[in-house]
C-alpha cells in the first residue's frame, strides 16, 4: 500500500513554478542558443501523452518526466548545429542528447543528471491531488511536456515554512476532561435460580469487611482498586490495589 | 406458585426454571466518582478519592452489569452485606 501525501498546488503556487520553470529554460535556451522556448499551464489529453517520447529523471530536488516527439534530439541537434536533419554524421543527434542533458541540469541544477527512457507517467502521477504540475514547454519549435512531482514542485516554489508553537501537549489538551468511575463490589456468581428466591429485607453477604475490595472502572474498563471508606459523610475508596510501577492508577 | 413462562415461536412454552442454573454475576454499585484525567493519571497509592454518594445512599445491585435492585450496605459482624430494599 502506497501512501501519498494529498497536496492540491495553490494558483500562487502553479504560477510561481511555472514563472521559475520559464526563467531556467530561457536560461538554457540562452546558453544553447535555441530561440522560441516557452512554458504554459496547460492539460493534455490521455492521447496527447502517449504520441510522446518519455523521458525520466529523479534527484534530490524530485521527479520529473519529460515527454518530447520522437525525433526531437535529432531535431534539437540540428537546431543548435545550424545543420541539416537528416544528419548521416549523427552530429545533430549527438548535440541534441548534450542539449537535452543541458536542460535537466538547467532546470534541476544538478550538473551531471541526465535523463531516462521510461513509460508514459502513470495516472496517478498526473492527478492534481498529489501535487504533480504539469507544463507545456516549446523547445525551438517542437512541443512537449514536463510533469513535475510535488516534490519538484516545491523547489522550484518553495513553500512557506511551517509555522511552530501553538501546540499544547496531550496532557494539557484533555486533561480538565472529566473521568467517570464507578465504584463496584464483586460478589461473583451464582445461579439464575438463587438470585430468583431473593426478596426485599433479604441480607447478601459480600465476604469479610477487611478483605473487601472495591473496584474502579471507567466504561466497564477496570482501572483500579482500592478500601471503601468513610471521608466527610461520603463514602469513598482508599487507592491500594491496581496501581503501576510509578504509583500511578492503571 | 406458578413460574413465570415464556413461549416459543413454535407456541411451546419453556418453564423459566429450566434455565436456572444460568450463572449470573453479581455486583455491588457503592457509588460514582467524578474527576479530570488529570486528576486520575496523577493519583497515587494511598490517596482517598470521595464518592458522590452519602454514606446512608442506597447502593444499587447489577446482575450481569444491569441494575436490577437497590439496597443498604450492611456490616454483619465482621462481614460485609447488602440487604435489599427493593428489587425491579
Amino acid at each position: 500500500m502506497v501512501a501519498r501525501v494529498l497536496r492540491w498546488q495553490s494558483h500562487k503556487t502553479r504560477q510561481a513554478c511555472l514563472a521559475e520553470v520559464a526563467r531556467r529554460l530561457e536560461e538554457w535556451a540562452a546558453g544553447w542558443g535555441v530561440a522560441s522556448v516557452g512554458a504554459s499551464l496547460q492539460g493534455a489529453s490521455e492521447e496527447q501523452l502517449e504520441t510522446l517520447t518519455w523521458r525520466s529523471f529523479e534527484g534530490a530536488g524530485g521527479a520529473a518526466w519529460l515527454g518530447l516527439p520522437a525525433d526531437v534530439v535529432e531535431c534539437l541537434g540540428s537546431l543548435v548545429a545550424g545543420v541539416a536533419v537528416p544528419d548521416s554524421a549523427g552530429l545533430a543527434e549527438h548535440l541534441g542528447q548534450k542539449a537535452l542533458s543541458a536542460l535537466c541540469g538547467s532546470v534541476f541544477g544538478e550538473e551531471r543528471s541526465v535523463w531516462q527512457s521510461c513509460d508514459v507517467p502513470a495516472p496517478a502521477e498526473l492527478l492534481p491531488r498529489h501535487g504533480g504540475l504539469l507544463v507545456r514547454l516549446e523547445l525551438g519549435g517542437e512541443q512537449g511536456l514536463l510533469l513535475l512531482d510535488a516534490r519538484a514542485v516545491d523547489a522550484m516554489a518553495p513553500r512557506a515554512p511551517l509555522k511552530r508553537g501553538g501546540l499544547v501537549s496531550w496532557r494539557n489538551a484533555i486533561g480538565p476532561e472529566p473521568v467517570h468511575l464507578t465504584a463496584l463490589l464483586h460478589a461473583g456468581k451464582s445461579a439464575l435460580s438463587e438470585w430468583k428466591e431473593v426478596r426485599p429485607g433479604d441480607l447478601i453477604t459480600l465476604g469479610p469487611l477487611a478483605a473487601t475490595r472495591v473496584e474502579l472502572a471507567s466504561d466497564h474498563q477496570t482501572l483500579g482498586h482500592g478500601q471503601l471508606v468513610a471521608q466527610e459523610g461520603r463514602r469513598a475508596v482508599r487507592l491500594g490495589i491496581g496501581t503501576n510501577d510509578s504509583g500511578a492508577m492503571k | 406458585m406458578k413460574q413465570p413462562s415464556v413461549v416459543q415461536d413454535s407456541g411451546a412454552a419453556i418453564d423459566l426454571s429450566m434455565v436456572g442454573h444460568v450463572q449470573v454475576e453479581l455486583a455491588v454499585q457503592v457509588g460514582t466518582i467524578a474527576l479530570s484525567l488529570e486528576k486520575l493519571l496523577a493519583l497515587r497509592e494511598g490517596e482517598v478519592l470521595s464518592m458522590q454518594e452519602a454514606l446512608d445512599a442506597p447502593v444499587t445491585l447489577l446482575l450481569n452489569g444491569k441494575p436490577v435492585a437497590r439496597g443498604e450496605l450492611m456490616a454483619v459482624e465482621d462481614q460485609l452485606g447488602v440487604r435489599i430494599l427493593e428489587l425491579a
